[in-house]
């Protein structure tokens, strides 16, 4: 899938937190990630999983009082770990987030033109004027009507569907070379959601941009991904192609939450719950963190983390029984 | 005369710069006994209000809202008139909707007691628990120690305790993960089955929607647009409003299909635009659809619409 060096790869990451008990807890427990460029890469995942977190760290965002293990390289030039320094520059300038909340991400009590120029001056070291016609441009290309009378307005002055498209913006302003989406869709509703997947896919075809996409929506997911890592507990259980995830999920959590998704027609997909919800932080059960919910589950699966084992051509579960490999073969 | 019974409702609020919103402008809904009614539509559509104003928790500005025989009043400082207590109300967000300092048992028990007081069957608050898929066992227990799709179970328990005949629920698995949204959408549709009641079920979620309700109302800016069989309407909607909430849908299937923009934005409800309030996001509009707002007609048994052009929507 990637010929050559992914532009970010988070290798080997563990992040463990502080506890309300006064201990730790891991929350991510070695996962690897690739992106290459151009490329949407699909993080899924329910409340919990870490996927949040594992793109936090890439950001060097994480809450404070966390410790990591491992390394994010973008680029070549290492954003965590030993060789960190220098990473913030890196960061302000080639990666970009897009969250939930567009509101998280845009100053209420600033109008949109200062908040995405001040941006601008900062990383790229433009003139006012000229940071004026970028910021334009960038709302123009994200289909906000008028956009040079949008940049003299507040953020509380637009939908949240335009609000998401301003914060869009403003992350792409800068001329990043990833955009980390959080949940960029989850708040809206599904037609202004329509609006933002395609911007979002146009942007990476026009700018060559990576977009790391997190989201517990598969749908979107669907729409929109390349390649998907879906992670449960602080793992990544699955990874492949969006085909191959999406449409022959091999891992008994992908197929669980496919399953208990409303999908093709009702008479061949009937709605099928997964029992339990998923563990919070500090509560992984031991061996591999789903088999209390897995109906396949077998001694081993209590007893051993599982790897990630090759399934397939860029495919991989971490599931040592296997259950769906003589379904989907 | 259906269970619950809205006609001509209307609701209006004073919004912040004194405008007078009418989030509800005039709609009919009809649940029968063991009918799943679905009210689908964006946010800010008026579906909320609509519900509400239902089980009598907002006062509608005009119009009423029938449930088996009598009128619906709105709520006061006085007890609920006995008849309207099998009526029942289940919310989004099973967080704020239960006592957190109360053990679930006594939550249930209100509804008991709420039974008993309109001469309904009287369940035990095991009998509650376990009808709902939860353990009889754990009524002691408080509302945190349970995950959100346990929490929205237990509000569904304290509902049947009341021994319902009609069930509101507004987005009731929206702010569920996933995997609990299936179980808890799975298990109302049990309840239905088994008990009659009869349930509207207020959702954004067309998708759900298509899998569990007999019936699908579409609402837009506080006009129901279109009526018809779930199936029916997601195979072949007649309003083109319908057409593009379905066209936005995602399908987790893996074949990298982006879903189709309806473009523009849900209008100010303050100054919904004139004649057909869809028109100005409207991909066929024509003319007429500026200045003439189109009436609510059958198309063909079971098929309702507000559209000028639905017969060409329909093909």
């Amino acid at each position: 899938m990637m010929a050559r060096a992914p532009l970010l790869s988070i290798e080997n990451l563990s992040i463990s937190l502080p506890t309300a008990d006064g201990g730790r807890a891991l929350a991510v427990r070695g996962v690897d990630i690739a992106i290459g460029e151009g490329e949407i890469v699909g993080l899924a995942g329910e409340s919990g999983s870490g996927k949040t977190l594992s793109a936090l760290a890439a950001l060097g965002l994480l809450p404070s009082g966390a410790t990591t293990g491992g390394r994010v390289m973008f680029d070549g030039r290492e954003l965590m770990g030993e060789g960190g320094r220098g990473a913030a520059a890196v960061r302000g300038r080639d990666l970009a987030m897009v969250f939930q909340d567009p509101m998280t991400a845009l100053h209420p009590m600033l109008s949109v033109g200062r908040q995405m120029t001040e941006h601008l001056v900062q990383h790229r070291r433009i003139g006012r004027a000229e940071a004026d016609r970028i910021a334009i441009a960038m709302l123009d290309r994200v289909r906000i009507p008028n956009p040079k009378e949008a940049m003299a307005r507040f953020p509380h002055q637009f939908s949240g569907g335009m609000r998401q498209r301003i914060a869009i913006a403003s992350a792409l302003a800068a001329g990043p070379r990833l955009l980390i989406a959080d949940e960029p869709t989850t708040a809206l509703d599904v037609t202004v959601q329509a609006g933002i997947l395609r911007l979002i896919e146009n942007l990476r075809r026009e700018l060559k941009l990576s977009v790391l996409l997190i989201t517990h929506d598969l749908g979107v997911m669907s729409a929109l991904a390349d390649r998907v890592y879906v992670m449960y507990a602080g793992r990544v259980v699955e990874l492949g192609s969006r085909a191959a995830v999406l449409s022959r999920p091999r891992h008994p959590y992908a197929r669980g939450l496919l399953d208990a998704l409303p999908h093709g027609s009702p008479a061949d997909h009937p709605l099928q719950a997964l029992p339990g919800s998923p563990p919070s932080i500090g509560r992984f059960p031991a061996g591999c963190a789903f088999h209390p919910r897995c109906r396949f589950a077998e001694d081993i699966c209590r007893a051993d983390i599982p790897e990630l084992l090759p399934v397939g051509e860029g495919h991989a579960i971490a599931c040592p029984v296997d259950p769906l490999a003589a379904v989907m073969a | 005369m259906s269970l619950l019974e809205v006609r001509d409702l209307y609701v209006r609020y004073r919004g912040h710069s004194g405008a007078v919103v009418t989030a509800v402008a005039g709609c009919n809904i009809d649940v029968e006994e063991g009918q799943i009614v679905a009210l689908v539509g964006e946010s800010g559509c008026g579906k909320s209000s609509l519900g509400k104003a239902a089980v009598g928790l907002i006062t509608p500005a005009g119009g009423s809202v029938t449930f088996d025989g009598t009128p619906v009043e709105p709520l006061g400082r006085k007890a609920r008139p006995a008849p309207q207590r099998r009526l029942q109300m289940v919310f989004q967000d099973p967080f704020s909707s239960l006592n957190p300092r109360r053990p679930i048992g006594e939550l249930i028990a209100d509804g008991i007691r709420v039974a008993e007081g309109h001469g309904g069957k009287r369940r035990s608050v095991g009998e509650c628990l376990e009808r709902v898929g939860l353990s009889a066992g754990i009524a002691d227990r408080f509302p945190h120690q349970f995950s959100g799709g346990q929490r929205q179970r237990i509000a569904i328990a304290r509902a049947l305790a009341a021994d319902p005949r009609c069930i509101v629920a507004d987005e009731p698995i929206s702010a569920l993960d996933a995997s609990a949204q299936a179980s808890i959408a799975n298990l109302l549709v049990d309840l239905v089955a088994d008990l009659k009641v009869g349930l509207l079920f207020i959702s954004h979620d067309l998708s759900i929607v298509r899998r569990i309700a007999d019936v699908t109302t579409v609402m837009y800016l506080g006009k129901i647009v279109e009526r018809a069989p779930s199936e029916a309407l997601w195979a072949r909607p007649a309003h083109p409003y319908s057409r593009g909430l379905i066209g936005a849908i995602t399908e987790p299937d893996g074949e990298g299909r982006l879903p189709d923009d309806l473009p523009g934005d849900v209008p100010d409800p303050a100054a919904p635009p004139p004649g057909c309030r869809f028109h100005p996001r409207c991909p066929i509009a024509i003319p007429r659809c500026a200045v003439e707002e189109p009436a609510f007609r059958q198309l063909m048994p079971g098929r309702m619409a507000a559209c000028h052009l639905a017969e060409t929507v329909l093909g």
